[in-house]
């Protein structure tokens, strides 16, 4: 009986099983990503890392000499896909092996004790957990279940344990020979955890009234319920590993390399690729994994794949010569093309160039959506997305979806709002502000005392697209006549007092932009038309993508003052200062069905490659803390 | 959204700065006992991060308090206040721009006075409370003692650093004034007025975490 079934079904499923990791990927994998450890050990040698201080420090507590002592083979391209089965969330990892007996080596003497090996290839489980590998891989998958499933366990372990006897997954236990010791310490826990929240006097009493058939009765009780959870095991083990030889089987044929989505976004000199095959479907995934199943979402069956309308995603993510770039292509839904098109392939208004100064500039949003499309699109996306969610109400939804369209005047709202906003950092200065305290005179009566003091402060700029000048001016001025901002040379200056604003705020409007910042001489060169205007790379952003978002750290981090940020904070910016520049994420136009977003950050060129770079500042800031 | 980006911005870059803020005990005490107390909390100097953080609902994983239940939770203390015997004249004051906020109220002896106390420490009516005393008076003897049990330094350890920088730069002042003039004090930090009847002692939190100061005094009164 001990472990027959499974070493027979072990046995019966190696038959020259082929070592090719990609290969064994199923065709069926939501998500896969690939770490290319051939071009992530080209850029940061081995070496480098065995001799680095993080990297000794793991392999002192594990008594090895190098990172090859791991057994891994670290110079293969190495893999994570994410598949759904029968309901079931499997997470998956394969890794080449370089030496098995190393690798084996760091298992500790339980898990040794536990390995099951057949024909070369060794297995270990671990609840949810199955562990494989042999001579040249190492497969490690992970099973989890939607939330929903264990209220359902969790519940039953609690009120239903008398039922357990008759499961037929008790025969699973015989075979597998799980052991009941370790299932009856969970159980002494919740015991011991009743026994402390009942009241002293309480316990007196229990202990007096209980008779001989209720002690027994409980013991039973939990026997069953021991024995329930060894089978719940038993059958997850089982069923785990039939899905991980099924996975040792794969073929090139079954597999992820015949889905051209898949190998056409993978590129040559990326340290890793990310490719997902339906993006809403995975957030379908993670919220029934996290969501419990009384939530609204739950309830109402709502479905991100339906709303979002992005099929596949692809990423490659490299690490250059001074600058780590991720490169991301989303392709999107025919329809949700057609939308996107209409309500993002436009630009930001030209008005704005001229009041953009790179130099003057430590971080901004940008972004450009065509308001009137957008407002003509709104209802048909309302009625996409509580549609399907609430099928009973679709009458009642297309009318109020019809009548949000009546009631807004699209092209009136954008003219007034044309959807071309830019969000500005101009700087972190030091702002004088007044406070009260107070002062005492020699017999420490005390009395009031306005001083001031210097802050740091964010210097911002917002703009954004107008078109209904006549509207906005009417709208600033009935706001000086109620003195909620006081007006001067086309000035408005918001009254602190009325409207409780912590900081000095300044809005304008003029060029068809509605300008609000903090900084008087900000406003001033807004309205005197005297910013320099210099645009560099950014008038690229702008010109091709629907939204920007940028931060040049290196700016930013000059202008903090550190001798305010105290010693050690200061020296963990100044490193950055030193290393990282800028930072952005540009989200383009819709071209065709896709949609491409690049994040890039500019390191410095100090060092071979900008991986080696990032591992040195990771190993320094680790050091200073 | 717009007010969302500002305040992030806005907190982000202030928030890597220290914040201070000062508490202000003054009690005036008669030869018999009796006296006036006055408490102050004054956040004027960080009314520019106070206000931003007004207009947020959490930080740091804290609820902010709205106007409103501020004002309330002064209420309350009033309200507790008054119901103190031996406690009159309550009064109080609350200044949401420049963020100070204060409330004084005679009391009829110490023992009233170390119920009075309490609501400024604790929200445990004052009355359930009579074991912890911050203050007792000698009438014979005429002696007034502030102690303080609080261990400052352990109970910064049971929060975060984030948390523990908020009170970097606070500071508490407090001013005791008699009706006979001061011949001693045993707190070497305090000083004594020119007319020898009052003391003030200012120390920062800082300070009393690091356990170089600390707000205990025994004082003497000229008999």
């Amino acid at each position: 009986m001990k472990k027959i079934l499974l070493v027979v079904i072990l046995f019966l499923s190696f038959n020259g099983i082929a070592q090719n990791l990609e290969n064994k990927i199923p065709k069926s994998a939501k998500a896969v990503v690939v770490a290319n450890g051939d071009r992530i050990f080209e850029l940061l040698p081995m070496s480098v890392l065995d001799n680095s201080d993080l990297v000794r420090k793991i392999l002192k507590a594990k008594k090895i000499n190098t990172l090859k002592d791991l057994g891994i083979d670290f110079e293969q391209k190495a893999y994570y896909f994410y598949q759904v089965l029968d309901k079931k969330q499997y997470h998956n990892f394969m890794i080449k092996l370089s030496d098995k007996s190393k690798f084996e080596a760091q298992l500790s003497p339980y898990q040794k004790k536990k390995i099951t090996t057949v024909n070369g290839n060794s297995f270990l489980f671990n609840s949810e957990f199955t562990t494989a590998w042999n001579d040249e891989l190492l497969v490690i998958s992970i099973r989890v279940k939607p939330r929903s499933n264990y209220s359902n366990r969790y519940i039953f372990d609690r009120s239903e344990v008398t039922e357990v006897v008759a499961d037929e997954a008790i025969d699973e236990v015989e075979i597998e020979e799980v052991e009941i010791e370790e299932v009856a310490e969970p159980v002494q826990e919740v015991e011991e955890t009743i026994v402390e929240s009942i009241q002293p006097e309480e316990v007196v009493e229990v202990e007096e009234v209980e008779s001989e058939e209720k002690i027994i009765a409980r013991k039973k009780r939990r026997e069953a319920a021991s024995a329930k959870r060894a089978a719940e095991r038993a059958k997850i083990q089982l069923e785990n590993s039939k899905y991980v030889m099924a996975l040792l089987r794969g073929t090139a044929s079954n597999s992820i390399t015949n889905n051209s989505s898949y190998t056409s976004g993978k590129e040559n000199k990326s340290s890793a690729y990310v490719w997902v095959a339906n993006y809403g479907e995975i957030i379908d995934d993670i919220t029934k994994l996290t969501q419990s199943p009384y939530s609204i979402y739950s309830r109402m069956n709502m479905s991100y794949k339906k709303m979002v309308g992005i099929k596949d995603v692809k990423a490659n993510l490299f690490f250059d010569k001074d600058e780590v770039r991720v490169s991301s292509v989303f392709n999107l839904t025919d329809e949700k093309a057609a939308q996107a098109k209409k309500m993002y392939n436009t630009k930001l208004s030209r008005k704005f160039y001229q009041y953009f100064d790179q130099k003057n500039v430590l971080a901004y949003l940008s972004s450009s959506i065509n308001m009137e499309e957008t407002l003509k699109i709104y209802p048909e996306m309302i009625k996409q997305i509580y549609g399907s969610v609430l099928p009973k109400y679709n009458e009642e939804i297309d009318v109020a979806s019809d009548l949000i369209s009546i009631l807004l005047d699209e092209e009136a709202i954008g003219k007034l709002i044309t959807g071309d906003a830019l969000f500005v950092l101009n700087g972190i200065e030091k702002q004088e502000i007044s406070y009260t305290t107070y002062k005492y005179d020699e017999n420490y009566k005390r009395s009031k005392v306005t001083k001031t003091k210097d802050e740091t402060l964010p210097v911002f700029t917002v703009m954004l697209g107008s078109e209904n000048k006549k509207f906005v001016d009417k709208l600033l001025r009935l706001s000086a006549k109620h003195k909620f901002a006081d007006v001067s040379n086309n000035i408005f200056t918001l009254n602190k007092k009325m409207t409780k604003s912590p900081i000095d705020l300044y809005f304008t409007i003029q060029d068809d932009i509605v300008f609000l910042t903090n900084s008087k001489g900000q406003m001033h060169k807004i309205v005197a038309k005297s910013i320099d205007s210099d645009l560099g790379k950014h008038k690229r952003f702008f010109k091709k993508n629907m939204a920007t978002f940028y931060v040049n750290s290196e700016k930013i981090i000059a202008q903090l003052p550190k001798n305010e940020l105290g010693m050690k904070i200061g020296e963990l910016t100044g490193l950055v200062e030193d290393n990282i520049k800028e930072t952005y994420i540009t989200f383009s136009k819709v071209k065709g069905t896709k949609m491409y977003s690049e994040y890039v950050t500019k390191t410095a060129d100090t060092s071979e490659n900008s991986l080696r770079l990032i591992f040195s500042l990771i190993e320094s800031l680790a050091a200073k803390r | 959204m717009k007010k969302y980006i500002f305040n992030v911005v806005l907190l982000s870059i202030s928030f890597l700065f220290t914040s201070c803020f000062e508490v202000v005990e003054e009690i005036s005490l008669n030869d018999n006992g009796s006296g006036n107390i006055s408490m102050t909390i004054n956040l004027s100097r960080s009314k520019t991060k106070v206000s931003s953080i007004m207009l947020m609902d959490t930080i740091n994983g804290y609820k902010v308090p709205k106007k409103r239940e501020v004002e309330k939770h002064i209420q309350e203390i009033v309200t507790a206040l008054k119901s103190i015997k031996g406690v009159s004249n309550v009064k109080y004051s609350t200044d949401f721009t420049d963020f100070i906020f204060n409330v004084s109220c005679d009391f009829a002896n110490v023992d009233v006075l170390n119920k009075v106390i309490l609501h400024f420490t604790t929200r445990n009516q004052a009355n359930a409370v009579t074991n912890s005393k911050q203050f007792s008076y000698n009438k014979n003897t005429k002696t007034f003692v502030r102690t303080y049990k609080y261990n400052l330094a352990r109970e910064m350890q049971k929060i975060s650093k984030k948390d523990r920088a908020v009170l970097r730069d606070a500071s508490i002042t407090t001013i005791y004034r008699f009706q006979s003039p001061i011949a001693m004090s045993k707190n070497k930090v305090a000083r004594i007025s020119k007319n020898k009847k009052a003391i003030m002692l200012s120390v920062s939190v800082k300070e009393m975490i690091n356990h170089k100061t600390n707000i205990k005094n025994t004082i003497q009164l000229k008999k």
